[in-house]
């Protein structure tokens, strides 16, 4: 039944898209640019002598592609939650979720599938093959790391999504999440041993930012040991948290009335 | 005071693809496409005046009110109103008219109506003396005292509307604008509004309104001014109007008896109600109400009944009909 | 004149009272400003080890860039593209074509009131937090050239910004392109790295852009020393290059809006 409800709304959101086909050209352009920003930034550094001690232009940039490749996986199923939340909740509309025979939670994400996201796959591509080109292949257990941790990569973006749409409900119509999102997530995109001992900690298990892409790219370069894989942990209680929390708003909003 | 001759405006459109390969074509070239809004629209309003524009969706009201205003220059013809040309001194001339859009909204959103009103007093460089007593007397007319002071978003539509006429109106403008004043409002609501621009317009003001809303027309227009198709169907008084379609009156009926299809000069049935209620135009200049009546009563009975003026949708309804019948017959000659 | 003033301070205190509705949105900017600012202490920390200078910059010159830029962001933010392109897009424009005021006097007053809100909600508490809690220096080199060069950036920003705006009408739902362009405005501006880090090639035709006036200008003025494409200027000739491209958006947005209006005039959009 869910399959079905989820194929469903995939193909009428592609068949919008497709409807628009300009608009979504140009929509994925965006977010590419965007998703090139740091990266440019990362090469400028670069090519002007300076460098992240201990890690070459490429295994550097690799960190980046990683980050946007989970972007591209997560954040067409959750982070579009985020958006409906804050449209939804600001123009009073929210109730139409609530109104349907489904977990509040699945509206709430599929409504706010967003294929345009799927862009940021391209993104991610191009600079992780790049970034692969500059250095050695890794082996099957660095990719089979990889694949792990990038699991918990995109649970961990899922969570954040959660959190985010869960704070919208009080913080009505706030689009500064979104700036929030970006602030906290920038540790993320560089190696994470520029940070101090203390922060480096923070980052791995308080608040796993580091999850998203400075781990599991760490791993496909085989600097990681399978104790590495306990970090799979904090992302999964990252996510209970994150569901706990968003149902807690949203009951908190449903009986203020709104 | 307001004057207009032979207005005409005509839009060159491209018709514009959504889809990419359309997009990337009409880069190169675009398909135009020639729209007549209005054409040769010739009309004065003397001042005092409440005027009514009338007309199905598309039938060129809006652009006549946005040409009116200052808005939208015409094609060709001539537009002369508080002795401005309003789109060539649009800056002089709109700080002395005012406008009211029922669904374009000028109140800021999240503060009250007065901040709002107090801004454009400042932009139509209103002189405070003179904006105090406007307000006191616009605020009391309206019976809005208290609430120009909550937040716009926490107002009714009905409270709403009322402080967009207090922002239209706070420079006194000679000449108002309404387009659809009153749509989406309760009964309520309506009369304030309806009073109110009754009130103003005693007071000397212009007012032009474009609606739907056939009981506005019944209500405050003295004058009615139909078009469709972009031109000028009607132009005249609403007294006029009704009787242009001769002294007729609408009649129900409930009868003793049943009446059978009756072919009586000056009776048209217009409605039956199972066996013995139904609906009567009469033309009264043909039978009078008074042998209607007596003869009805002889040969039915008559249990119950209501007379009423014909009722304006049938006069627009007349109206519109008349030039789509004209048209098809135009169109098969 | 008189009259003009009233005017621009009626619409920007209505503006201040409508976002002041909204500090919490603004106040925002005391956890996201602080934390990038933390990522860029961190990420230029590593990078300096072993070099002296960057591209002219020094480390501490670094930290100051990315602090003033940020200030200098807070200061001039508006979204005056997004507004017009609202008002054009839902034909809500056409009831400022009513008022008896060009529509981009209207704006300026607008973004010249909800700035003045920023200025102690935003500006002010971030400012105290990077000299006190991340010791940056943040003392103008110059205080009267740094403040006329802010107020230029100020200009520049609300313009630029406007003119992609009035491009909506001309093409109402190309909402994407617009964005697409403030984006690569903020990388050519150097909001997100000094732009002397940019090859020389693309430094030259940096130079020539309007966007560097907004973020990098500034904020290398109010540091002390100008330097991009090898042209290195005194603060007198930078706040005065600026000062002509001020005029130079100016005269463009003019014709632009006149244009915009005839269009608007023409076809009612």
């Amino acid at each position: 039944m869910r399959e079905t409800l989820f194929g469903a709304v995939l193909r009428t959101k592609f068949a919008e898209q497709m409807a628009y086909r300009s608009h979504f050209f140009i929509s994925v352009v965006m977010l590419v640019i965007g998703d090139l920003v740091v990266p440019l930034v990362t090469l400028l550094v670069y090519k002007s002598g300076a460098s992240f001690p201990g890690w070459t232009m490429h295994e550097a940039l690799l960190i980046q592609a990683v980050f946007a490749l989970s972007k591209g996986i997560a954040f067409p199923f959750f982070f579009g939650m985020v958006g409906t939340t804050l449209g939804h909740v600001r123009e009073g509309t929210f109730d139409l979720l609530l109104l349907r025979p489904r977990p509040v939670m699945l509206m709430a994400m599929i409504t706010g599938f967003d294929p345009d996201d799927f862009g940021r796959l391209f993104s991610g591509t191009v600079l992780f093959v790049y970034a692969l080109n500059g250095m050695v292949m890794p082996g099957g257990w660095a990719w089979l790391q990889f694949g792990l941790l990038f699991l918990a990569s995109v649970t961990m973006l899922g969570a954040v999504s959660l959190f985010l749409s869960g704070m919208l409900f009080r913080w009505v119509g706030s689009s500064r999440v979104f700036d929030i999102f970006d602030a906290f997530t920038s540790f993320g995109m560089y190696p994470g041993t520029i940070f101090s001992k203390s922060l480096q900690n923070v980052l791995t298990y308080v608040l796993p930012v580091g999850l998203i892409a400075f781990v599991p790219a760490e791993a496909l370069l085989g600097r990681t040991s399978w104790g590495g894989l306990w970090a799979l942990l904090p992302a999964a209680g990252f996510l209970l948290l994150g569901i706990l929390y968003w149902n807690r708003m949203l009951r908190g909003y449903t009986s203020a009335g709104g | 005071m307001i004057e207009v001759r032979n207005l005409t405006k005509t839009y060159m459109t491209h018709e514009r693809g959504h889809t990419l390969r359309e997009v990337t074509r009409n880069l190169i070239k675009r398909p135009m496409k020639e729209i007549k809004a209005v054409h040769d629209l010739s009309f004065t309003v003397p001042q005092g005046e409440m005027l009514a524009f009338l007309g199905p969706n598309g039938a060129g009201k809006s652009t006549t009110l946005k040409i009116l205003t200052g808005v939208l220059h015409p094609t060709t013809g001539e537009v002369k109103a508080l002795g401005f040309v309003p789109w060539k001194q649009r800056r002089q001339y709109v700080g002395r008219i005012g406008a009211v859009f029922g669904q374009k909204s000028q109140l800021l959103w999240d503060i009250p109506p007065v901040d709002a009103f107090y801004m454009n007093k400042a932009i139509y460089g209103v002189p405070e003396r003179q904006y105090q007593s406007t307000l006191n007397d616009l605020t009391e007319l309206l019976g809005v005292g208290d609430i120009i002071r909550k937040p716009t978003r926490q107002l009714s539509l009905g409270e709403r509307m009322k402080c967009e006429f207090i922002m239209a109106m706070l420079h006194r403008p000679e000449i108002v604008f309404l387009d659809e004043p009153t749509i989406g409002l309760d009964m309520i609501a309506k009369e304030n509004i309806r009073h109110f621009i009754r009130s103003m317009n005693g007071q000397g003001v212009t007012f032009i309104l474009t609606t739907h809303d056939l009981e506005d027309v019944e209500l405050l227009a003295e004058r009615v001014i139909v078009i469709n198709h972009g031109e000028i169907v009607v132009d005249d008084s609403l007294a006029m109007l009704r009787s242009r379609l001769g002294d007729k009156k609408s009649v129900r009926l409930t009868m003793e008896t049943v009446v059978p299809d009756i072919r009586i000069q000056g009776i048209t049935v217009t409605e039956r109600k199972g066996p013995l209620e139904l609906a009567l135009e009469i033309d009264t200049s043909v039978l009078p109400l008074k042998r209607f009546i007596r003869e009805f009563n002889e040969v039915y009975g008559i249990v119950d009944m209501a007379i009423d003026a014909i009722p304006i949708e049938s006069i627009m309804k007349e109206l519109y009909m008349a030039e789509a019948a004209e048209e098809s017959a135009a169109a098969k000659s | 004149m008189k009259r003009l003033t009233a005017v621009i301070s009626a619409i920007g205190f209505a503006t201040y009272k409508e976002w002041a509705a909204f500090r919490s949105h603004m106040a925002a900017s005391l956890l996201v400003g602080p934390v990038m600012f933390l990522v860029q202490v961190f990420i230029w920390k590593a990078v300096y080890q072993g070099h002296e200078t960057l591209n002219g910059l020094t480390y501490q010159q670094m930290l100051t860039y990315y602090g003033v830029a940020s200030l200098i962001h807070y200061i001039s933010f508006d979204f005056a593209d997004w507004n017009l392109q609202m008002l054009v897009r839902s034909g809500k424009f056409v009831t400022f074509a009513l008022r008896p005021l060009p529509h981009w006097l209207f704006a300026l007053a607008q973004k010249i009131g909800h700035r003045s809100l920023a200025l102690w909600v935003e500006v002010l508490p971030v400012l105290l937090l990077f000299i006190f809690v991340f010791g940056v220096n943040l003392q103008p080199a110059a205080p009267g050239w740094a403040v006329l060069s802010i107020t230029f950036s100020f200009l520049m920003n609300f313009m630029v910004n406007y003119c992609v705006g009035l491009t909506a009408f001309w093409l109402i739902r190309a909402e994407g392109i617009r964005r697409v362009f403030l984006l690569l405005k903020d990388i050519c501006a150097g909001v997100f790295i000094p732009l002397s880090f940019f090859p020389d090639a693309m430094q030259k035709v940096l130079f020539f852009l309007p966007f560097q006036f907004i973020t990098y200008l500034p904020t290398r003025v109010y540091g002390g020393e100008y330097e991009l494409a090898g042209i290195h200027l005194s603060l007198a000739q930078a706040v005065g290059l600026q000062a002509v491209a001020v005029s130079v958006t100016a005269l463009t947005m003019t014709v632009l809006y006149n244009a915009a209006m005839r269009r608007f005039t023409g076809v009612g959009v």
